[in-house]
């Protein structure tokens, strides 16, 4: 019984020393940068990127109005039911592709297959006969 | 590092992160209870035995239901993968202590012959384009724990209660027929039932443990705990307690530390890569323990 | 009435029979002692009376208010027990389980019982240690003490000072006659005529497939078999 009170508050004093760590850093980074991003899909491990990615898909309502940053490979591609072109970013996981339409303000679109990386808000729409589809509100991105 | 640590906070609110931890933590608790029964009655592979016969009935069912037509994602459905792992581990328990050999035979050629129909259903049936990622997937568990559906999450916590339940009810059963079932049941106690009893826990782990760590991990999922306990405590209720207090950290800091570094680590390996230093330490601990008192 | 009367009985495995035509009875205070090589089926044999085993034909009865979970039983240890991770106490305490029924928890009187039976056997005092961590001895004692929460009625014991030394095996043979001594009837498969001589009442000697001898302690030591496994032992007749 001593024994096992010894190691549960050895588990104990581990764990609050991990948590003392950090707390202070988070209000002065988020300042730092001009738009806060909620979602920072580049600096995920491959895991959460793609949970998360699956996560939208699955449960749209949740990400509504949220920020996100993503990187990945531009490819439009038309349809013809809708006589345009959607504008997909092609982002890889590790595991699998995943896909998500952007609509960028002033339609500055680069050449396809570029390599880029942007910033943009979340949200649904309906177009024709489909209802509450996903996409991407994007100011502006960079090609890399 | 604090890059890290405050990344990790972030994916901490994330709620299939939370789900993945609760879930996490709720499997290493449960098979870590039957850990130190299956460590001792010398069955330590049925763990591995029993999943490999979860991922061939888990493929061979996706591959049925896509022949009929079916576009689901077959993602471990429970009630199909459930009762056929049922059925294998009380075939395989109840070929009692005394033909343990005949046990240890049966085991493999189950658990081998089911990887292979797995792998070979997967092969010719599987529509995706990544198809050693998916194999890859089911051996070792990645994403699965995170990408849970809220049912999954319910249908494991209604789990975890119930076979905690049944081994707090059951405990002083499970450590007789243990310690010596000939004794048990030559003193009027019901052993093949109390074995078949423990045959179902075990069943309903393996499936739960195999989201979590993947069909290849399972044993260690299931040993590691059982075996670090005994190193250092000397009754059954200790080894049983620290062996659950060693699984549900362990669990809670694998997932963790699969979080932190730039491209994560496998969460199941990560979780067995912990288990195995813990284990390590108390091994260290016992053998200096051992040697202060004879001193 | 008998306690417990074994009629024309064979016993055996996978189908072959080791012994057949088995017959004694055992009543209240006997001390059975059974004696064979090995080999001969004494363990196949105890362990059909103790029903873990079919009889291959025959049967056993029993009787004189004798409950099928009221036999004591001290089997050969296994590996496993061996490197068994629990307190002397947990041992002895998992005798009373039969008297549970579908209860979880031991109660206050089966508690009771075990640091009584631990007392019995003297080793009270290593009611919280390791089992495995105890010596040949100590683990047996630990194992009768077991047996009798089982019950006080009768017990069965399996080549009990196997592995034990001199000194050890004296102690186990004057325990259990103590034992037999205050009524608990006693069924014992032993190597070793000499001390069962001191104390069995009753001898069944099993040969090879057969028989030898059934009967009480004093026609067995003047019986042609029994005088030529005494000249065997080299020891003393009664």
């Amino acid at each position: 019984m001593k024994k096992l009170a010894l190691l549960l508050a050895l588990c104990l004093v581990l764990t609050l020393a991990a948590g003392c760590e950090e707390g202070d850093n988070d209000p002065r980074a988020e300042e730092r940068q001009s738009v806060s991003v909620d979602y920072d899909l580049t600096s995920y491990t491959a895991q959460i990127a793609n949970a998360t990615m699956l996560d939208m898909n699955e449960n749209p309502e949740k990400y509504i109005g949220k920020t996100f940053k993503m990187k990945g490979t531009f490819l439009p591609v038309f349809v013809e039911e809708i006589d345009r072109d959607v504008n997909y970013i092609q982002v890889d996981d590790g595991c699998c592709m995943q896909y998500f339409e952007f609509k960028l303000k002033g339609e500055n679109y680069p050449p396809e297959e570029s390599d880029i990386e942007f910033t943009g808000v979340f949200g649904l729409y309906d177009e024709g006969d489909y209802t509450e589809l996903i996409y991407l509100d994007v100011d502006n991105l960079s090609v890399i | 590092m604090s890059e890290g640590l405050q990344r990790l906070q972030g994916f901490l609110e994330m709620d299939f992160v939370q789900n993945a931890v609760i879930v996490g933590v709720l499997i290493a608790f449960c098979s870590s209870l039957l850990g130190v029964t299956l460590v001792l009655k010398r069955l330590s592979f049925i763990g591995s035995g029993l999943s490999h016969v979860s991922f061939g009935t888990t493929t061979i069912v996706a591959a049925i239901v896509m022949i009929i037509g079916y576009d689901s994602q077959f993602d471990n459905n429970i009630f199909y993968v459930l009762p056929v792992t049922i059925l294998c581990s009380v075939l395989l328990l109840l070929s009692g202590p005394n033909s343990k050999i005949k046990g240890d035979s049966a085991l493999a050629m189950i658990s081998v012959g089911a990887l292979a129909v797995g792998y070979l259903f997967m092969n010719i049936f599987s529509k995706s384009a990544n198809l050693s990622g998916d194999v890859c997937k089911v051996l070792f568990g990645s994403t699965a724990i995170l990408t849970l559906k809220p049912e999954t999450v319910s249908v494991c916590i209604v789990l975890s209660l119930l076979v905690t339940a049944v081994f707090i009810l059951f405990y002083n059963k499970i450590f007789a027929i243990t310690f010596d079932e000939d004794f048990s049941s030559a003193t009027g106690i019901k052993s093949k039932i109390y074995n078949l009893l423990l045959a179902v826990i075990i069943a309903v782990i393996i499936v739960l443990a195999m989201n979590l760590v993947g069909a290849l991990l399972v044993s260690a999922l299931v040993v590691f705990p059982a075996l670090t306990a005994m190193r250092l405590f000397k009754s059954f209720r200790a080894v049983t307690i620290c062996s659950v207090v060693v699984s549900v950290v362990c669990a809670a800091l694998g997932i963790l530390i699969s979080m932190l570094p730039e491209k994560g680590t496998p969460i199941g390996s990560t979780i067995v890569a912990v288990d195995i230093a813990v284990f390590a330490v108390f091994s260290i601990i016992g053998f200096v323990n051992q040697r202060l008192r004879t001193l | 009435m008998a306690q417990l009367s074994c009629n024309n009985l064979s016993v055996g495995y996978e189908g072959k029979a080791v012994v057949t035509d088995i017959s004694f009875t055992v009543n209240a205070g006997d001390y059975l002692c059974i004696l064979g090589e090995n080999g001969s089926g004494k363990s196949t044999l105890m362990k059909t009376i103790l029903r873990l085993k079919s009889p291959m034909s025959g049967n056993i009865e029993s009787g004189d208010g004798l409950l099928p979970n009221e036999i004591g039983y001290l089997p050969q240890q296994t590996v496993v027990q061996k490197d068994f991770p629990a307190s002397v106490r947990e041992v002895v305490l998992s005798g009373c389980l039969n008297g549970c029924g579908l209860r979880p928890f031991y109660n206050r009187k089966e508690k009771q019982l075990a640091a009584e039976n631990m007392e019995r056997l003297g080793i009270s005092d290593l009611s919280i240690r390791c089992y495995r961590e105890l010596s040949g001895g100590q683990q047996q004692r630990a194992l009768l003490a077991r047996a009798l929460c089982a019950t006080r009625k009768i017990l069965l014991l399996d080549e009990p000072t196997a592995g034990l030394d001199p000194n050890a095996t004296l102690e186990m043979y004057d325990l259990i006659a103590d034992l037999n001594k205050s009524g608990t009837s006693i069924i014992m498969i032993s190597h070793d005529l000499v001390n069962s001589a001191k104390h069995a009442s009753h001898i069944l000697h099993i040969g090879k497939q057969s028989v030898l001898f059934s009967g009480t302690m004093s026609d067995y030591i003047k019986s042609d078999i029994g005088r030529r496994f005494v000249d065997f032992m080299g020891g003393e007749s009664a």
